[in-house]
């Protein structure tokens, strides 16, 4: 579906969590011995669908989002911040993935960056793992 | 070739010729170090060799990456993260990422090879899933992002603490004298 054609589905609400996987090598120094994530993990898709997401819910599980993605982390973010940086969130439910959804609109590197910088860790990747 | 500006040259003159055959091919990556005995000059040899089917092995691209010197050892540790980099498969990030591009590769090298001096801090580079690739720099009070797309697209992002952050997009080669410029205030 053409991304202009979709529409921000409001009965996802604003402080609903949303989950996206960390790959390891987006988990980044920062100086000082600290870490904090890298804008780069906050992309569409290379195939140009929008940043796909898991909105959380009552069947969300952090074991289901890492499953088989060893090393990975999971971060999240809330609805209301993506609204914020001018996107939109609707649900995309796959076949192994009922909670999968996607946040759609242009990801300009201050919207990237603003999202790495905003998101918390529910589970740190692992580099090296 | 006895300092960083000829390597730089190279890598012009090159890219613009392979650019629209090296991104239909799979990188091959194979990387030969070598360091002199007094440590005044670093280099790096990377050869990149295409499949025999396309260009033939009797005509390997070579990048080389000339440092006056690399004290703190920076260059030789980014150019082995572009090489681990660049054997990620396609899907590494689990959301359909592409594997990375090696004409983002060839970038990425002439770029280390425009900045590096002693007083640049270390970059951290990370894959995106475009295929290109993103340097990293990030303090306590100032963040630095240089992202570069398969096709020479960049985007400069620069943050300091208490000021709005600025954004420039282009070709590499006409932001090349920006990076360099923001790298420096880093240190």
């Amino acid at each position: 579906m053409p991304e202009t054609d979709l529409v921000d589905d409001k009965s996802i609400p604003d402080e609903n969590p949303l989950w996206r996987r960390i790959h390891p090598e987006h988990w980044v120094p920062a100086g000082q011995g600290n870490f904090r994530l890298s804008s780069a993990a906050f992309q569409d898709h290379p195939n140009g669908s929008p940043m796909s997401v898991f909105i959380v819910g009552a069947e969300s599980s952090v074991e289901a989002a890492l499953r088989g993605y060893r090393g990975f982390g999971l971060a999240e973010f809330s609805a209301g911040l993506a609204r914020r940086l001018d996107q939109g969130i609707h649900r995309a439910p796959l076949p192994d993935q009922p909670d999968h959804g996607e946040v759609f609109g242009k990801k300009t590197h201050s919207a990237k960056k603003a999202f790495a910088s905003n998101a918390a860790l529910v589970q740190p990747p692992m580099p090296g793992d | 070739m006895t300092n960083g500006g000829v390597v730089t040259r190279l890598m012009a003159s090159s890219i613009a010729g392979r650019q629209a055959q090296t991104n239909k091919v799979p990188l091959a990556f194979d990387q030969n170090w070598d360091y002199d005995t007094d440590e005044t000059y670093a280099w790096g040899t990377v050869s990149h060799r295409p499949p025999s089917s396309v260009v033939g092995h009797t005509n390997p691209e070579v990048v080389i990456v000339r440092v006056q010197s690399d004290p703190t050892g920076w260059v030789s540790r980014t150019i082995v993260k572009l090489n681990q980099l660049s054997q990620l498969q396609a899907n590494w990030d689990s959301y359909g990422a592409k594997p990375i591009d090696r004409n983002a590769v060839l970038m990425a090298l002439s770029l280390i090879g425009a900045i590096h001096s002693p007083h640049v801090p270390e970059p951290t580079i990370v894959p995106l899933p475009s295929g290109g690739l993103q340097f990293e720099w990030h303090t306590l009070q100032k963040d630095l992002e240089v992202s570069i797309s398969p096709n020479g697209q960049t985007s400069v992002y620069f943050e300091q603490t208490g000021r709005a952050p600025t954004i420039s997009e282009g070709n590499i080669s006409d932001l090349l004298g920006e990076i360099q410029s923001l790298v420096r205030f880093l240190g």
